[in-house]
């Protein structure tokens, strides 16, 4: 190795797309399988019964193991793509060229992928690449802590909420709002009468919680685009004066919001992908100075060039891997990825076209990403475990707006619906949040939520 | 083994199992199949420490995915073969109780008695 390196990160961004979609759609089916043998099992005598319920825990070990790596070659991709810059200028060049066969090799040396890659990898571009499907019951055993748990309510609150997010060390934390009981009335956000400690500790009553990593930046939830859409975005993608650029959310407007002791970070807006112009005559530049999002807790990204792919692996550890909170290659109820593979399977998208279709598709995937800037928000993430073994992941978003009359912030949480789609819920609070500039004021609308906005849950 | 009761065995579960079995073995390769043509497009051109481990790591992953799809073959071939044990049980134990009842009429004969009634079966028949 001489240190240099080199990809095409359409390339890499296509196998991690439609690699996983392919995965999904054998957890659809490992799901129905798991099903069709339990009914087999509940309804035969064991000395006649073949027993495949390890074998299919083997595999959803194994899907895990898959996901991850496509989510780690997405990463090396987006990676690449940052260390050459102009490479996705010379892609769009050659389209001009020669149709969509172009294929743009970006390159440079191990030291600098290391470092693109660690700050590409801080929160994904889309968030959905971190969504582990969506089963209540696995949901509320995690939140627990404890087999066939349910979820936990107080007297001062309870938690709503749905699906999973991946954390940096491998293992799903349930997606949770946290839901503070105020004369009667559930509240999930801090206003002038509550405090966000206040709100996630559900007033003390459930307060042993503590950080394991948090992710913090731009990135996109909601339905992943349809195939035509990203035909259709790629065809725009050849004329850069269609491809909008992403207006940033004021600093000021989103601490107000109080995310966290220093409010979010890495909140001017991030371009998710360079713009398709051509490029600058002379050496490759690098890409927009744009400043990256700033992840506040432990970083994990590769700390040395030789560690990409390896983690999730070393996390899990082959077909006896460690999984769930310790339990060796068990298969408890619930595991897989059920709607979030349904869902794939529903969308038909991709894994039935030919190799070069898809490749081509997923190169203009990238393409597309930069056309979905009204899908894009900021997201706050934290991945938190307790004492006693439970687990939650708190994913709190805001779009912005500025307009002529100020800046209107719409703070929601994220969650998955029973499709296992990422879904924005209102944050709710009481009173009415207004403040700055009385000529150019800061408005953060909780009225969706005050006008009977759905539920979390 | 208590001939006069019959082997619980859902047959028609136990089919849905094994044809459930086949099509997840059936999905994993040829999806397997599509990951690897990916992979083999995505490491065009790559280079780097990154190539090492992405060689691998994907070996590895569609090995063990290879591996999956013979083994779930071979769990719905050993469901099957356990239905067909089952009935074959299930038809064994039918002749015996034939048997079993033949046998008490012959006895009931013997002693001069007239044939089994309703109601009246072999020696530890369930009451019908």
């Amino acid at each position: 190795v001489n240190g240099r390196v080199r990809a095409r990160p359409a390339a890499l961004a296509a196998f991690a797309a439609y690699g996983r979609e392919a995965d999904l759609r054998i957890a659809g089916a490992l799901e129905t399988a798991r099903d069709a043998v339990s009914r087999y099992l509940a309804g035969c005598e064991e000395s006649y019964v073949e027993d495949p319920t390890e074998l299919l825990a083997a595999l959803d070990v194994s899907l895990e193991h898959r996901l991850a790596t496509a989510a780690a070659v997405a990463d090396l991709g987006r990676a690449f793509a940052a260390l050459d810059g102009a490479a996705m200028g010379r892609a769009a060049k050659q389209r001009a060229g020669a149709g969509l066969a172009g294929w743009t090799v970006a390159q440079g040396d191990e030291g600098g992928l290391a470092r693109a890659y660690a700050e590409r990898s801080g929160l994904p571009e889309d968030l959905t690449t971190l969504l582990a499907g969506h089963h209540q019951r696995r949901w509320e055993e995690l939140l627990t802590g404890r087999p066939g748990g349910r979820c936990p309510t107080f007297a001062s609150g309870d938690y709503a909420g749905g699906g999973f997010l991946r954390g940096p060390d491998g293992e799903l934390y349930p997606l949770v709002v946290p839901q503070v009981r105020v004369d009667g009335d559930l509240r999930n956000a801090a206003g002038t009468t509550l405090t966000w400690q206040e709100v996630e500790t559900l007033r003390g009553a459930d307060a042993a919680w503590f950080d394991v990593a948090r992710r913090t930046g731009t990135t996109r939830f909601g339905p992943e685009p349809s195939v035509l859409f990203t035909v259709l975005a790629a065809m725009a993608g050849m004329n850069p004066n269609l491809v909008p650029t992403t207006r940033p959310i004021p600093r000021a407007a989103v601490d107000a919001l109080g995310f966290g002791e220093r409010g979010l970070t890495g909140m001017a807006s991030v371009p998710r992908t360079p713009r398709l112009e051509a490029p600058p005559p002379g050496p490759p530049s690098r890409p927009s100075p744009a400043p990256p999002p700033v992840p506040e807790g432990p970083q994990h990204g590769p700390a040395a060039p030789g560690a990409w792919l390896a983690a999730p692996h070393a996390a899990s550890g082959g077909r006896e891997g460690l999984r769930d909170g310790g339990r060796r290659g068990t298969a408890g109820p619930g595991h897989g990825h059920l709607g979030r593979a349904r869902a794939a399977e529903a969308r038909g998208a991709g894994v039935g076209l030919g190799l070069d279709a898809i490749v081509t598709l997923g190169e203009s995937l990238s393409l597309a990403s930069s056309m979905r800037d009204h899908g894009l928000a900021h997201v706050d993430v934290r991945f938190q475990r307790s004492p006693d073994g439970r687990r939650r992941a708190i994913a709190r978003s805001v779009t912005g707006r500025t307009g002529a009359q100020g800046t209107v912030l719409l703070p929601t949480y994220l969650t998955a619906d029973g499709q296992g789609t990422l879904r924005p819920v209102p944050m709710r609070a009481d009173p009415h949040l207004t403040m700055g500039d009385p000529e150019r004021p800061l408005v953060v609308d909780w009225g969706q939520a005050r006008a009977g906005g759905p539920d979390p849950g | 083994m208590n001939v006069w009761r019959d082997v619980q065995f859902d047959h028609a579960a136990a089919r849905s199992a094994e044809e459930e079995l086949r099509h997840l073995a059936a999905v994993l390769d040829a999806m397997t199949d599509i990951r690897e043509r990916l992979s083999v497009a995505a490491r065009r051109d790559w280079e780097g420490l990154a190539r090492q481990e992405a060689d691998a790591v994907l070996t590895r992953e569609h090995r063990a995915a290879a591996d999956l799809v013979d083994e779930l073959n071979r769990a719905a071939d050993r469901i099957r073969l356990g239905a067909e044990e089952a009935s074959v049980e299930q038809s064994s134990r039918q002749r015996r109780r034939d048997e079993l009842r033949a046998e008490s009429v012959l006895a009931g004969l013997r002693r001069g008695q007239a044939p089994a009634s309703a109601g009246v079966g072999a020696v530890g028949e369930p009451a019908r």
